[in-house]
């Protein structure tokens, strides 16, 4: 998936090769200050998603997960905007959509699923007319057609008593009958893209399961793709076949799925890695603090480095890539 | 030896204003805590393992049951507040930010259990100095306010204050489930020193199943407000006997795509309401070995093995599906092999 991300910094971005479905290239979303210079929220994103492609987006909280969802979506909350790189989806730009591209890619080849899905649905229409609006607007369905759909949608997503559903309101159901029905409504037209921000983390475990696997498989039968943003490693493990690692903004690491648990190379990685070990000895090696004595650095992981070196804190470093199926922004890597 | 906690039958019924009806949050859950052991409760969202730890500490009172503190009932007369329990029993809460006072400085949070029991100032500093060194908070972050302080320093404030009157027993609800990942390590890491240097017992309530295995000495699966399966951790985890206990365990990830978590048995659907609950199993709803008999009559308890108590007539069944490949173990083998790589480099810069 990693041929076609352009080299160095400062290169002017390609359009991607054709079987990209989403190319997200350099991506830099800022916000403006009063009398200061801007922070950038994002700063040198680059993901790549083919057809068939599950990605898993992870980071702590603060990271820039959703927003970066919230970008490709094309609404970026709170006054930021994109001030470099662009997005490709599908062979054509939409970093600055039209307000025609919009209405008509969203909900229906690009759609999302996000973690509160009771947030999400309409509290005053019932699980069937939300269901049916999609259909009707996206594929001109009649509105009987549209139950009908919306029905055997339903039966899909393995909502116990479909029939009765359709005329239920959103706060009738229950948290993982929500995110079903949300679900149900992300899939609904024809969708090549569906990027769910950390779905089931509302949900218990044992729910969490079956909604994971009933997403995933759902995005496979409709032959699309995913994006599954989320803060458990765990989850990549299982679900996604490519890993993108995200932190403060920047993508540090970016690899196929067996070759990045088998061996995470960047320090940010291998962190998220030790938070699950027992050793503990290993996992105070790699898990810091950030350093107050370190100041602010090029690489924004710095301060939290066990691997830390001059040129740190000076030179930014670039995302390369490190043998086939991989990419990550480090000057040294862990190597296998 | 009588145990230090003994909880019997305990049953908690909340009425629902303007109906007949009651929240039946929790019917009839035994287990015992002796000194210095950790009981984790575990269980989804309304399976009752909160009010559980409410009832311990008489933030609740118990509708029926009984609790009994060091051989003694705990009950309206003898709670929390009298003279013979006052400062034995703690709480650790789950949001660390909204259980310490905003305006106080988190030194002051600390110390004030002691000035409830009545210590003179000099000695509340003293002992507050040394929980801090304990729990591994710089004594100028005392001086700070919660607002200033990262959720992991905070939660290790609240584990401070607990252990500041030295009880006999902690009540953890959820302690780690606010925290990110890397700060959940070092907290239970605190919180298993804590335990070996002062003898502390623990009960801890927590669904994340990853953190439970590495704190517990006993379990106690909880479902709808009973207890499904209880016992030794180790046993539980390696041969879980009630159908709920391996649709849990389960559902636990672990960040390898080779340890897939084993299909044997799939729960249906999501836990049901605890309003109006049916006669029989609490799980019957969801289990692939219901039968005629589970929704007629609750099970009672069976010991399969010592040391293993099962709500479920069908506990052969389910042990027959086999033990479970120690997922848990394995991983700590590939965390092993992975952290250990890259570690001699020296760093070159301070």
């Amino acid at each position: 998936m990693l041929q076609n991300l352009h080299a160095g910094e400062g290169a002017t971005p390609l359009p991607p090769s054709p079987g990209t479905l989403l190319a997200v290239q350099d991506l830099a979303v800022s916000y403006d200050r009063y009398e200061k210079e801007p922070v950038k929220a994002l700063n040198g994103v680059d993901i790549e998603v083919r057809e068939g492609d599950i990605l898993g987006l992870v980071g702590e909280s603060g990271a820039g997960k959703s927003l970066l969802a919230r970008t490709i979506m094309n609404s970026i909350p709170g006054g930021g905007r994109v001030s470099g790189g662009r997005i490709d989806f599908m062979g054509e730009r939409i970093d600055a959509m039209s307000e025609e591209q919009r209405t008509r890619l969203l909900g229906n080849a690009l759609s999302m699923v996000v973690s509160n899905p009771r947030g999400e649905l309409n509290p005053v229409l019932t699980v069937g007319e939300q269901i049916g609006n999609m259909l009707r607007y996206h594929k001109g369905l009649s509105a009987a057609a549209a139950q009908d759909e919306a029905l055997s949608l339903l039966k899909a997503v393995q909502i116990p008593a479909p029939e009765r559903r359709l005329s239920a309101y959103p706060h009738e159901l229950s948290g993982g009958m929500a995110q079903r029905v949300v679900i149900a409504i992300a899939l609904a037209c024809t969708p090549r893209l569906v990027i769910s921000d950390d779905a089931t983390s509302a949900l218990d475990v044992t729910v969490q399961m079956q909604v994971l696997d009933l997403m995933t498989d759902m995005v496979r039968q409709k032959g699309a793709s995913a994006i599954l943003i989320t803060r458990d490693i765990a989850i990549t493990a299982h679900f996604c076949n490519q890993v993108a690692i995200l932190y403060a903004g920047e993508v540090v690491e970016l690899a196929d799925t067996d070759l990045f648990f088998d061996r995470p190379t960047h320090p940010y990685s291998i962190m998220l890695f030790a938070a699950f070990s027992h050793d503990q000895a290993l996992r105070r090696h790699w898990t810091r603090q950030a350093d107050p004595a370190v100041p602010a650095s090029a690489c924004p992981f710095a301060p939290r480095c066990p691997r830390r070196q001059h040129r740190c804190v000076t030179e930014r470093p670039a995302l390369r890539r490190l043998g086939p199926g991989r990419k990550v922004r480090c000057h040294d890597p862990v190597e296998a | 030896m009588a145990p230090l906690l003994d909880v019997q039958n305990l049953v908690k019924h909340f009425p629902i204003s303007g109906s007949s009806k009651v929240v039946q949050a929790l019917n009839g859950v035994s287990f015992t805590i002796d000194k210095g052991e950790t009981l984790s409760l575990v269980g989804e969202s309304g399976s009752g393992k909160t009010t559980v730890g409410r009832c311990v500490v008489g933030l609740v009172p118990a509708t029926d049951g009984a609790i009994l503190f060091d051989g003694e009932p705990l009950d309206a007369r003898r709670n929390i507040r009298h003279r013979s329990v006052r400062g034995r029993i703690q709480f650790v809460f789950q949001e660390p930010n909204e259980s310490l006072d905003p305006r106080i400085p988190v030194g002051v949070s600390l110390a004030e259990p002691l000035r409830h029991l009545g210590i003179a100032r000099a000695d509340r500093e003293r002992r507050v100095r040394e929980i801090a060194a304990r729990i591994g908070v710089p004594e100028a972050d005392l001086l700070r306010y919660p607002g200033e302080l990262a959720g992991g320093i905070l939660q290790r404030i609240g584990i401070g204050r607990a252990i500041v009157t030295r009880p006999d027993l902690i009540v953890l609800d959820e302690p780690t489930s606010a925290l990110d990942p890397t700060s959940r390590a070092e907290i239970v890491d605190l919180l298993i020193r804590l335990q070996k240097e002062l003898g502390t017992a623990y009960l801890f309530i927590s669904h994340d199943l990853s953190t439970v295995r590495f704190v517990s000495h006993k379990l106690a699966v909880l479902y709808l407000g009973s207890v499904a399966e209880a016992g030794e951790a180790a046993r539980i985890f390696a041969a879980p006997r009630h159908p709920y206990s391996v649709g849990l365990l389960a559902s636990v990830l672990l960040p390898h795509p080779s340890l897939k978590p084993r299909k044997r048995l799939s729960l249906e659907g999501e836990i049901p309401s605890p309003v109006d609950l049916p006669p029989g199993c609490p799980l019957a709803s969801r289990c692939p070995f219901a039968e005629e008999r589970c929704r007629t009559a609750r099970p009672a308890g069976v010991t399969p093995v010592r040391g293993q108590l099962v709500h479920c007539i069908n506990h052969e069944k389910v042990a027959a599906l086999g033990e479970d490949t120690d997922n848990f173990a394995r991983f700590q083998e590939i965390a092993a092999r992975v952290l250990s790589g890259g570690i001699e480099t020296q760093e070159t810069f301070a």
